[in-house]
């Protein structure tokens, strides 16, 4: 037993150089946790100032600023490293491997992540401002930002290194290293999910690097990629992005569904049910998700036949979304239900991400969607669908797997608080917002007229109280690794797969050889 | 999980309360395609609000009913292709028949026939330029909301943020044209009431068209992060009878030329 | 046994050049799928003065005429004609006087753009003053010519065209 606790290196310089699997999980779901609080003060900072109208707390550019670094924080910061830290703990485990195709690329496709954000937030101290044209960057804004854009720039290429890294990791370790007798077809969801979202990631991180540096070949090199004057198109710059950015919300929130097809089964003590349809919907999502960029283009200047073509394409991804959630529903109906902390967020998620999806299926009917593009709608649309999505599902994986890591099982009590503050809360922040978008309020902005101030009220103070629960989480870990008693391998009555037949907590090093899979009854 | 239902009765009483600030849905406008808008909308929002319903509650009853504390066993069900089938086929038509209406509405909005008057609006940093070309008008409409109010030292008018100096003039019941682009950076032009929005693109030009049914003052604001003061360049339009709009020209022009 | 990794990293690396690349072919894709569906104007830069078409009397388009200058660039662009109804086939010419009201040397070129999109398929120029930079003298003015014809073939239900220029200052250019 000790020698799979011993370590190569001990105390900071173990964290610097280890190749473990389960540390660097630990190192990205750390990382990405800290961001998150980063960006959710950033978030804070904006709803303060969004409290009343008039400029109170900061100008205009300030306010863009935090607008901008909390998109991008949020989106390459907390969200992606969180699914990758998940993937690396528990991929390898899910399929009986050793450890990562590539463990030393792994240690440093983490690495780079503080470097690369240490760039970003240092453009807060530089001359100028920090980034201040919004995550997404639009030229010709972007062409004339602040001499901060070139690090952004640079902070991009970085972050998309990392994460090119580990989707090619992720990618080869499922496909070489499942043990003996476990087909595609035996995966657990999770690492279904994981496999297509590599794909997705290796397809279009890509693309943003190029569409990037299109943008400092204008700034610097005298191009015209997006300037009209040297025969360029701002609206290129749209199509090359969205060409990237609509399959990176795919990114984003595949992931989450394979958690939560994971913990709904546990808690439901039932099979999930259509595990086929489940990997065929999730495959067909990652599919059209390249053919739907311009629903974020309408208002653009788009032919009539571009419109049609991205609506009616855009309205069919909600077929097989709509079968993942019927087959959630199936699984927990005529199931024995308990309902532990990793159940409450995962419910959570079930509801709340479909309201944000059919308020995405409101967004896809183009002529509807003139009035709702660029307004508080689509924030309300896209919170919907990140935070009380794919967080909720971070969080329920984290409450599910955090007794596999530490070995301890954490209060209860104190994490059903984590999750109704943060379920309450949530919904008083971004439920107001589409009231606001039909009202007429813009995206951006750190000022409005007075017909919005009741609602951002309420906006304002839920954020504050989500803000509030995610630092109440941090105790909730702490008391875990002082506090919780000790459990076994199998920590939850219904849960099945690999993960569960390692001791808690997992040893440093599991399934040196292949484990036996047991066969299961169908 | 249920706590999400709060809020929405909170907006959906807000109505009952005279309070006209607690405005919670889309406008119908004053042009035929901005009913039509508001028509998709309600419509594609009641098909949401009906799947949601059926959604929630068969998880509402399996949380209630199949609790492992009552004593229910789990089935042991996994798959079933005929009900699979079922609710993949009816989404997908239930979506069919919402990109019909949608669809008769976008080809409307592309309608090109003759138009009585065109105007064009300029985005720039952080103002509008309107241009009747046919009038030889042309003028910048800024944001008028005195910088006090801004600042928080005097009590805030009602029209706070969305009153400007020249507003943008057009004729009830005439068809216009509307050309947009942009002198500097993406902006984009956003009268809830006309029931559209177009992005303004500097070097290219971008048409609309509208007829407004009814006469009145519509304001709208810029809708493109475009720097600093983004949400300080709104928008303005008068709405006014045939002959209105001809003494408003005249007295434009005159002066125009006194400049 | 080890598994061999190689021949799947290879193959993501090789994926991962291809799709940067193919996010750089984008451009030329763009402006080729514009030019081709006519849909965003991309076909206004070239000149057809061979171009020759029958004159079409059953119809009258309506053809606006536009202008728009950089701020920064301190220029009196305008046309001489703002709109004029013209049948498809009939060559049209106008002039757009172009005076540079700074005391420096100026490089300008106009960028032209037509609405409805469509509609740039079916503008031939056969003289126009946006195919080359112009230079300009402190102070100087020109009347530039511009000669269009509408192709006959142009959509039946479209009625009226508007086309706009916007001259760009690219004196830093040079």
């Amino acid at each position: 037993m000790d020698s799979n606790t011993q370590t190569a290196s001990t105390g900071l310089l173990r964290w610097v150089t280890t190749t473990n699997h389960k540390d660097i999980g630990t190192l990205y779901l750390i990382f990405s946790f800290t961001m998150f609080l980063v960006a959710g003060l950033m978030a804070m900072i904006m709803r303060a100032e969004l409290y009343q109208p008039g400029e109170h707390l900061m100008n205009a550019d300030f306010y863009n600023q935090m607008v901008t670094l909390h998109g991008l924080i949020m989106i390459f910061g907390a969200v992606m490293p969180a699914f990758t830290g998940l993937a690396n703990w528990m991929v390898p485990l899910m399929i009986g491997a050793p450890d990562m195709a590539m463990p030393r690329m792994n240690n440093f496709s983490f690495w780079i992540l503080p470097v690369a954000f240490g760039i970003l937030l240092s453009t807060l101290l530089m001359k100028g401002s920090a980034p201040n044209f919004g995550w997404t960057f639009y030229a010709p804004l972007s062409v004339k930002g602040p001499a901060s854009t070139d690090y952004f720039i640079l902070f991009i290429h970085l972050s998309g290194i990392s994460s090119i890294m580990g989707a090619i990791n992720i990618m080869v370790t499922i496909m070489n290293l499942r043990a003996p007798g476990m087909t595609y077809m035996k995966m657990p969801i999770f690492v279904w999910t994981w496999l297509i979202t590599s794909y997705l990631l290796i397809a279009v991180m890509p693309v943003l690097a190029g569409v990037v540096t299109m943008l400092l070949a204008d700034r610097h090199l005298g191009t015209s990629f997006f300037n009209a004057a040297g025969g360029g198109d701002p609206r290129l710059f749209q199509h090359i992005f969205w060409f990237f950015g609509h399959p990176e919300v795919y990114i984003m929130i595949l992931p989450a569904f394979g958690i939560i097809s994971e913990v709904i089964p546990t808690f439901a003590r039932k099979k999930l049910f259509g595990y086929s349809s489940m990997v065929y919907a999730t495959g067909a999502i990652a599919m059209m998700s390249f053919f739907v960029w311009a629903h974020h283009m309408f208002t653009s200047g788009m032919p009539l036949e571009g419109a049609l073509f991205f609506m009616y394409l855009t309205m069919l991804v909600a077929v097989p979304t709509g079968v993942k959630v019927f087959n959630w529903v199936a699984t927990l109906f005529k199931g024995s239900l308990t309902f532990e902390t990793p159940m409450l967020f995962a419910l959570g998620f079930i509801i709340m991400f479909t309201i944000g999806g059919l308020s995405g299926l409101m967004l896809a009917i183009a002529p509807a969607d003139f009035q709702y593009h660029d307004s508080y709608f689509v924030v309300a649309h896209f919170h919907y669908v990140l935070v009380p999505g794919a967080i909720f599902a971070i969080f329920s994986a984290v409450y599910y797997w955090l007794p596999k890591w530490t070995g301890k099982m954490y209060s209860s009590v104190l994490s059903q608080t984590h999750f109704w503050l943060s379920a309450i809360s949530v919904n008083l922040t971004f439920f107001p917002m589409h009231f606001l978008g039909l009202a007429g309020m813009p995206r951006r902005v750190p000022d409005y007229s007075l017909q919005f101030v009741d609602f951002n009220q309420i906006v304002s103070i839920g954020g504050f109280i989500f803000g509030l629960s995610q630092v109440f989480f941090l105790f909730v870990l702490y008391r875990n690794v002082t506090k919780g008693t000790p459990v076994g391998a199998k920590v939850w009555e219904g849960a099945h797969g690999l993960e569960w037949t390692v001791p808690s907590p997992a040893p440093h090093h599991t399934f040196d050889q292949p484990p036996l899979l047991e066969q299961e009854a169908d | 999980m249920l706590v999400s239902i709060i809020p929405l009765l909170l907006g959906i009483c807000a109505p009952l309360t005279a309070d006209a600030s607690w405005k919670w849905n889309m406008t119908e406008g004053v042009t035929d395609i901005s009913l039509e808008v508001f028509n998709l909308h309600m419509r594609i929002f009641w098909v949401c609000v009906v799947i949601g319903i059926i959604v929630f509650s068969l998880m509402i009853w399996a949380i209630i009913f199949h609790r492992k504390s009552l004593g229910h066993q789990a089935a042991t069900f996994h798959e079933n292709v005929y009900v699979e089938i079922v609710w993949t086929a009816i989404p997908f038509i239930i979506l069919v028949c919402m990109s019909i209406p949608a669809t008769r509405v976008l080809i409307k909005m592309e309608d090109t026939a003759e138009s009585d008057l065109t105007i064009k609006v300029v985005g720039y940093q952080w103002f509008w330029g309107y241009e009747y070309p046919e009038e030889g008008l042309s003028y910048f409409s800024n944001l008028s909301t005195p910088m006090e109010e801004i600042q928080n030292k005097v009590p805030k008018n009602e029209f706070y943020l969305i009153q400007v100096d020249n507003p943008v003039v057009i004729p009830i019941d005439k068809k216009i044209r509307i050309l947009t682009t942009a002198a500097d950076v993406q902006h984009s032009f956003w009268v809830p009431a006309l029931g559209f929005k177009k992005d303004a693109i500097p070097g290219f030009i971008n048409e609309s068209w509208t007829k407004i049914n009814k006469p009145g003052i519509y304001r709208g604001r810029c809708a493109e992060l475009c720097g600093f003061k983004h949400a300080y360049m709104p928008i303005e339009l008068h709405a006014v009878s045939w002959d209105e709009y001809q003494e408003w020209v005249k007295k434009m022009k005159m002066q125009q030329n006194n400049i | 046994m080890m598994p061999h990794h190689s021949p799947l990293i290879k193959r993501s690396i090789l994926a991962i050049i291809m799709m940067f690349a193919f996010s750089f072919c984008m451009v030329p894709l763009y402006n080729a799928l514009c030019k081709a569906t006519g849909i965003d104007g991309k076909g206004l830069l070239q000149q057809d003065s061979q171009y020759t078409a029958g004159i079409d009397v059953s119809r009258l388009i309506t053809i606006e005429f536009d202008s728009n200058v950089q701020p920064s660039l301190n220029f009196l662009f305008y046309p001489s004609t703002k709109k004029a109804k013209i049948h498809p086939g009939e060559p049209y010419t106008l002039y757009y006087h172009m005076n540079n009201l700074t005391s420096d040397l100026k490089i300008v070129q106009a960028i032209p753009s037509v609405a409805p999109p469509v509609g740039s398929k079916f503008i031939k120029k056969l003289e126009c003053f946006c195919f080359q930079y112009q230079d300009f003298y402190p102070y100087q003015s020109l009347m530039m010519p511009l000669r269009i014809v509408i192709d006959p073939e142009l959509p039946s239900y479209i009625h009226t065209l508007t086309l706009s220029y916007t001259l760009f200052d690219l004196s830093s250019h040079s």
